[in-house]
């Protein structure tokens, strides 16, 4: 922990928050979330069902509100780490 | 597999195969299961590992709250998303199993100089004189595989559409 008096990790938030976005871009990658035309191309022909759709756009969501997220993550790493800086530089002019 | 859909004829199975380069919606939706439940997993290491940072402070309940939710819908995304692919998988089989038989009828029809019209059934060339009795004896069996092979068609479309039908929306 970088800064134990808070109770929060900078570093590690914006690490977990990288992961986050990689795990949303690979969900993005598969064609189901991706690739609207690929739910029209069933083998033999003919259209997609209803509850296809509705899923492939469930899947856009979550890929949504993952970066979403993450960007959460990042915005409080990156608060915290400007209090620690602040913190930090008060406590060496108190004691330099 | 919409009740509004045209059914499957004879013409669909002698049509050109589908593409081999995949992206058929079986794909598709095998790899979407597959990419879920990934998903999901990695989602789920990766809130513990957000609570490990963020142990307390402003909005940090809220996030794990969300985060604890998407894992959630990932791992119901995963079952429809396996749902639909377990269906669709097996009606592609199925139709290719259609397609294989009523090819291979298209090819005793035609060693023996049958032809066979667009509506499926197997009779002799247009025009020529009546075929022998056992040949057009051939023409009735070939025509009745044909039909009994697209009524396969017809059966394997109905299930797939109950099956899908049963997959619940998401929420």
């Amino acid at each position: 922990m970088g800064i134990p008096w808070l109770d929060i990790d900078p570093d590690g938030l914006r690490h977990a928050a990288g992961q986050i976005v990689d795990a949303a871009d690979r969900l993005a990658a598969t064609p189901a979330a991706s690739d609207g035309d690929a739910l029209l191309r069933p083998a033999f022909g003919g259209p997609a069902h209803p509850v296809t759709r509705l899923w492939a756009e469930e899947l856009a969501r979550v890929v949504s509100e993952l970066h979403d997220v993450a960007g959460v993550l990042r915005s409080t790493a990156d608060s915290i780490a400007r209090v620690d800086e602040e913190i930090s530089a008060r406590l060496e002019g108190r004691h330099g | 597999m919409t009740g509004d859909r045209m059914p499957l004829t004879y013409q669909h199975f002698v049509a050109d195969p589908p593409s081999p380069t995949g992206g058929e919606a079986d794909d598709v939706w095998t790899e979407a299961a597959r990419a879920t439940r990934e998903a999901a997993d990695e989602l789920g290491r990766l809130q513990r590992l957000v609570s490990e940072h963020w142990r307390s402070g402003r909005d940090r309940d809220h996030v794990d709250d969300r985060l604890r939710r998407l894992v959630h819908r990932l791992d119901e995304a995963h079952d429809a998303t396996r749902q639909i692919a377990t269906a669709l998988v097996s009606r592609a089989a199925e139709l290719a199993e259609v397609r294989r038989t009523i090819r291979e009828v298209v090819d005793e029809a035609r060693s023996v100089g049958l032809v066979v019209a667009s509506d499926g059934t197997v009779g002799p060339q247009p025009g020529s004189a009546l075929p022998p009795l056992p040949v057009r004896a051939l023409a009735a069996r070939l025509t009745t595989r044909i039909t009994e092979a697209t009524a396969r068609a017809a059966g394997v479309e109905t299930r797939t559409a109950a099956l899908l039908a049963a997959v619940p929306p998401p929420l």
